[in-house]
């Protein structure tokens, strides 16, 4: 039980920061220098 | 329409497949020391499976392995994965138009190696398909390869997955040494964080030491760190 709780606490802190970009990327944008990362 | 999306996956099939080869042995590499710090096949292949970040799958597993409380691994995961807010962004603004739905799904597929392949190519805009095509074959061969190493794990000999430990700090330093050499200050902040680390193990829970030192040379090295020359020439 212990385990699949620290895979869902970690699929929670995993999952929102590749989401929130999906969700805000218009306002998320580097003047236009993506291509630099 | 349909053709060209079928075209776009195909090219993201082909695009990814050179990733295999790096990730089915960190994938087996994690696999077994799962197993070794007394995770079940079932949870070693269901971390990989819902969570999909190889490097906070291997901190993770080492953690838990030293005893490390539950928010300490988690709010290590989460320090480690913020890198994943300026990946996404740059994925999903390459990105076409597509879906909100879509671009949900599409988000949990974010990785380094699915960021760095789909955001380098010459086209200005890609297809969600490609993305999907692309991440179709690393998460297959991440959980393939977890799968591979979790059955396996009990018939290797003791001291050959005893050995394999050696990848958390492996893939580590191959994560760190390339920025290093251009970049003195960089490498100074890299063996401060390092000495602050052993510092603060020394009076507290070694997994809190790591998250407070990460946090403590993050925030130093925003002040004194260079940025990369090639973007310092960029701004000139």
């Amino acid at each position: 039980m212990y385990i699949w709780l620290l895979i869902l606490g970690m699929l929670a802190v995993t999952y929102i920061p590749r989401a929130l970009p999906a969700v805000l990327a218009d306002k998320f944008r580097f003047g236009g220098r993506t291509e630099i990362f | 329409m349909k053709h060209r999306a079928k075209q776009q996956y195909i090219a993201g099939l082909r695009a990814g497949s050179p990733v295999i080869l790096g990730f089915v042995p960190v994938a087996l590499a994690y696999a077994i020391m799962a197993r070794q710090a007394g995770f079940t096949v079932a949870q070693t292949c269901g971390m990989s499976l819902l969570v999909f970040a190889g490097a906070s799958e291997i901190m993770a597993v080492g953690m838990y392995a030293q005893g490390a409380s539950l928010i300490a691994m988690i709010l290590a995961t989460f320090l480690l994965n913020l890198r994943h807010i300026i990946m996404s962004t740059c994925v999903f603004n390459r990105m076409e138009s597509t879906h909100p739905a879509a671009r949900l799904f599409s988000a949990f597929f974010v990785t380094d190696e699915s960021f760095a392949i789909f955001t380098t190519g010459k086209d200005e805009h890609r297809s969600v398909w490609f993305f999907l095509g692309l991440t179709t074959v690393t998460y297959s061969f991440w959980n393939l390869g977890t799968l591979v190493g979790a059955v396996a794990s009990a018939l290797l000999p003791d001291i050959l997955s005893a050995s394999l430990g050696i990848a958390l700090y492996a893939m580590f330093i191959a994560l760190l040494l390339p920025g290093l050499p251009e970049n003195r200050r960089l490498t100074l902040l890299v063996v401060l964080t390092a000495v602050c680390n052993t510092l603060l193990s020394q009076i507290m829970d070694s997994s809190w030491a790591l998250i407070s030192s990460t946090l403590l040379c993050a925030f130093l090295g925003t002040f004194f760190v260079d940025p990369d020359p090639a973007e310092k020439e960029a701004d000139v």
